[in-house]
């Protein structure tokens, strides 16, 4: 008798949980988000990060070196999918020197710089212009991170007592790849400089056409 | 046990999601608040650090009425995945009555399942609870990622990793899309309530 009243007790509480819980459906894909992922080229990077994500081995950073490497060469006529690869690699290397000590928004950015190279790689019909503004958006990011770390170095140099050699180190570890990142500066500006060139010589043509 | 109080007819469940860091456990929370928020109102109170993991806890109450004449509060919480917050989790579980214990299928994370399943078991230790008496389910989370590509743990290691001596319900869910969420929510209200009634008399 007593189990019944439990068993009634539970379903009770079942049928209730049905109606607030209702409809348990998955939503559907992205629009414009490609499904074929058996030649997905990201897919180890992917694993490396968000193993990355969870722990810093060195084994992990050596692989998202690699994967930087390749993804490189795969990727070396595309400009904006190469400097965001680029920028995974720099940040990257960032983590790799300062291991748990990295900014925490490092692992923010490498995280955010991921998706938006798998967007700008998996997403079908992205115009130029919207694969820039993602790129620029990404750039500005990285700025602020390196603007967040650039402070610590005078701190470093104030220290008279500092010994050189560990002063060398503490700035090595303290600051982002400066050649990696003025490279990526480069690329950028160069672009950004040939995409006005552009502009002006539309706009030219259609004065003299007037 | 649960939090009763009779002058008010209230009775409060405390559900913990427990797992390893960057399982899913607060994705488990946000898909129930995101999709039924409205419905159940209710408010989803979340402490995060600057790299979005969760600091302290996640909180996620809501009401399911009048059940034998007690009003019926439902507080689901999430615990701090990372090693280092041993001291909050062991917090958290403080009053739990039951535990969903989320599981990352990823191969690469198959050792911090089990070692987070041991610690968990030590921290119910901390409050003289069992991990084999108290309302349990496992879910093995992450399973979308296996159309990535993403290599994964097979559910049979998994249950042979995390359940062949607790031997509960478990189910593999996508936490990120929804697959099971509310499945393993509704199993574990279920198991926890009737718990209680049998503990009550």
């Amino acid at each position: 008798m007593q189990q019944n009243t439990d068993d009634a007790l539970v379903n009770e509480i079942d049928g209730r949980l049905d109606d607030l819980f209702a409809e348990d459906k998955t939503p559907k894909k992205a629009d414009g988000e490609s499904s074929d992922i058996k030649e997905y080229p990201l897919k180890d990077l992917k694993a490396v990060i968000l193993s990355i994500d969870w722990e810093i081995t060195d084994d992990a950073m050596k692989r998202l070196a690699d994967q930087v490497v390749g993804l490189n060469k795969l990727y070396k006529d595309d400009r904006i999918v190469f400097i965001i690869i680029q920028l995974i690699g720099s940040i990257g290397e960032y983590i790799r020197i300062n291991k748990g000590k990295s900014h925490p928004d490092s692992f923010k950015l490498l995280n955010s710089l991921f998706k938006k190279l798998d967007k700008v790689v998996r997403t079908k019909g992205l115009t130029e212009s919207e694969k820039k503004k993602i790129l620029s958006v990404e750039v500005n990011k990285y700025k602020v991170l390196k603007d967040k770390l650039s402070p610590r170095k005078p701190v470093a140099e104030k220290g008279k007592q500092v010994k050189p050699a560990a002063k060398a180190k503490a700035e090595k570890a303290d600051v982002l790849p400066i050649e990696a990142f003025a490279e990526a500066m480069d690329q950028i500006r160069q672009l950004i400089r040939s995409e006005f060139k552009a502009l002006r010589d539309e706009l030219r043509s259609g004065k003299e056409r007037k | 046990m649960a939090f009763i109080n009779p002058k008010k007819k209230e009775v409060q469940v405390k559900i913990v999601y427990y797992g390893p860091g960057r399982g899913g456990k607060t994705t488990n929370l946000e898909f129930i608040y995101k999709k039924f928020g409205t419905r159940v109102k209710t408010e989803m109170v979340t402490i995060k650090t600057h790299g979005d993991r969760t600091l302290f806890f996640d909180f996620l109450p809501f009401d399911i009425g009048k059940v034998n004449g007690y009003d019926v509060k439902i507080q689901l919480y999430t615990v701090p995945g990372q090693v280092k917050y041993n001291a909050t989790r062991r917090l958290v579980l403080r009053g739990v009555d039951g535990i969903v214990f989320v599981a990352d299928s990823m191969m690469v994370r198959r050792e911090k399942n089990i070692l987070s399943i041991k610690n968990l078991q030590e921290d119910l230790a901390n409050y003289k609870k069992s991990i084999f008496k108290i309302p349990l389910v496992l879910q093995y989370n992450k399973v979308d990622l296996s159309e990535q590509g993403i290599p994964l743990t097979p559910v049979e290691t998994l249950q042979k990793d995390l359940n062949s001596q607790l031997k509960t319900s478990a189910f593999e869910a996508s936490a990120l899309k929804g697959t099971n969420v509310v499945t393993t929510m509704k199993k574990i209200i279920l198991m926890t309530i009737a718990t209680i009634v049998k503990e009550l008399k």
